[in-house]
């Protein structure tokens, strides 16, 4: 079987939450989907999980305007975390408008492996879980 | 009819020059002897400094530096510097007979005999004060065009991105729409679609809220009462006051009033204290204390409370930003400090926060009130 590839979404817009959920059920893979609303949520979260391979996400999508704890503060705490997490996580930096300045931080940042505008659509988040599953 | 120069001899030339330089009314030309005393004074140095030939002539040139100027004995230093280099040409403030400052070119030149031995100083001055003016005008100018462009594109970020994600969103779920299986799927849809309209049309409200405030410089002012500004807020969130057992102390006995909009005024005193009510912290009981003012930079308005704090070191350049907030408190949209800061800014004020996590913070505004 298989193994489900675990998605985790952080961005604070509910609407956007509707549309990813959405657009994942047209998505015909085997999938979890971890949506967080703030980046000190999923922080907690993935601290909370760092020796459980199979709950960990293998990508997130970060959103980049987000109140509180903004996308890149969640990054800086990210790459801070003290012991590796047991898997591979492919981050994307993701963002409603194409702000260069944002785009250039993005590139500075080896664990970034790029920079998305909204919305992504089921095709674009096939090929993404696809690359992802081929490199497990 | 004209008088040919060139039929003169030297000696004529010279008299004719003197005269010529006395009649100057431009430029200070003055003659000083080896100690730097007053013998010769034109029409241009009673036009400048104020003082006719007969009340300055035999005086020390001293007389016209400011008095830190000669206690660091600045003159004798030019004079000194002249004699060693020829000529010293510096700028300066100098003080004219009427005590009023002014900002001079001084040009203070040596001059020797035959024999090399120093006779005196021929010292020019011109008044730069106008200049001066100008220069300062354009400084400000330039300071506030570069604020404004920074504002500007400030304001162009914040639009573009937040216009441009309802919009992303509307899109999304169009596509979603056009593949929906059910009458019960595309209600749902229906209604998604009422509340991203809504959001778009509240955020172009507050966005063109900000622009209006913005361009709205010659906002009408009055004389406002601090103290009943204060008394009008504290009614108005006399509800939150009690719930939350907060202390409030207030001191408007530096400044008790100012020339301002105001409706401004009340935005910001409500902004201002129901932020820190809605801040406060729930490990203690909630102080905060509002008071005005006075120092160089003009009439500040000084909010201090107790609550839970801001890490700045994080969000510092976020603070004042459209839809920022830092606290998963309810009823925190995050608009108000944009539009206060917007307010305060189109009046010519600035304001800055200092806080520290959970033991409070500080906002202070200055409001500008000089006209320029």
């Amino acid at each position: 079987m298989e193994a489900k590839t675990v998605i985790c979404v952080i961005d604070d817009d509910k609407m956007y939450q509707f549309v990813v959920r959405k657009t994942l059920d047209l998505v015909k893979k085997p999938k979890t989907l971890l949506i967080f609303s703030d980046g000190e949520e999923a922080l907690d979260f993935i601290k909370s999980k760092l020796h459980s391979s199979v709950e960990l996400p293998d990508i997130i999508f970060l959103d980049i305007n987000m109140p509180i704890m903004d996308g890149w503060d969640f990054l800086e705490e990210f790459l801070k975390i003290n012991g590796k997490p047991d898997k591979k996580i492919t981050i994307y930096m993701v963002s409603s408008s194409v702000d260069p300045v944002d785009m250039q931080k993005a590139k500075t940042y080896s664990e970034v492996s790029g920079y998305i505008v909204k919305p992504i659509g089921p095709t674009r988040m096939t090929e993404i879980i696809d690359a992802i599953e081929s490199t497990k | 009819m004209e008088k040919n120069l060139l039929d003169l001899t030297g000696l004529e030339h010279s008299n004719y020059l003197n005269k010529a330089i006395h009649e100057i009314v431009d430029y200070a030309i003055v003659l000083l002897d080896c100690d730097g005393n007053i013998l010769e004074w034109n029409k241009g140095a009673e036009n400048i400094k104020g003082y006719r030939s007969s009340e300055i002539i035999g005086q020390n040139f001293r007389l016209f530096y400011q008095q830190e100027d000669r206690e660091a004995f600045k003159p004798e230093g030019l004079l000194l510097q002249a004699l060693e280099e020829g000529r010293v040409q510096v700028e300066g403030w100098r003080v004219r007979k009427d005590k009023s400052l002014f900002w001079a070119s001084v040009t203070i030149t040596s001059f020797f005999d035959d024999n090399g031995i120093l006779i005196g100083y021929i010292k020019v001055t011109r008044d730069l004060s106008e200049k001066k003016k100008a220069e300062n005008q354009i400084e400000k100018l330039v300071q506030k065009l570069t604020h404004q462009n920074a504002q500007l594109l400030n304001f162009a970020h914040i639009t573009s991105h937040n216009l441009r994600a309802p919009v992303s969103n509307i899109n999304s779920l169009l596509a979603i729409y056009e593949n929906a299986e059910s009458d019960e799927e595309r209600e749902e849809l229906f209604n998604n679609f009422k509340i991203v309209a809504s959001h778009l049309s509240n955020t172009l409200n507050e966005l063109v809220d900000a622009l209006l405030i913005r361009e709205d410089t010659e906002k009408e002012r009055e004389w406002v009462d601090f103290q009943a500004v204060y008394s009008k807020t504290t009614e108005l969130l006399s509800q939150q006051i009690k719930e939350l057992g907060v202390t409030l102390n207030s001191d408007f006995s530096a400044v008790k009033e100012c020339f301002y909009p105001v409706s401004y005024m009340d935005s910001i005193f409500l902004n201002l204290i129901s932020n820190a009510i809605k801040f406060s912290s729930p490990e203690r009981a909630p102080i905060i204390s509002v008071k005005t003012c006075l120092t160089d930079k003009g009439v500040s308005l000084i909010v201090q409370d107790n609550g839970l704090g801001i890490n700045l070191e994080r969000n510092k350049h976020k603070m004042f930003g459209l839809h920022k907030t830092f606290h998963r408190v309810k009823d925190s949209k995050g608009i108000g400090l944009f539009m206060t800061k917007s307010q305060i800014e189109a009046m010519g004020g600035s304001i800055h926060v200092e806080s520290t996590e959970n033991v409070g913070s500080t906002f202070t505004v200055v409001f500008n009130l000089k006209k320029e």
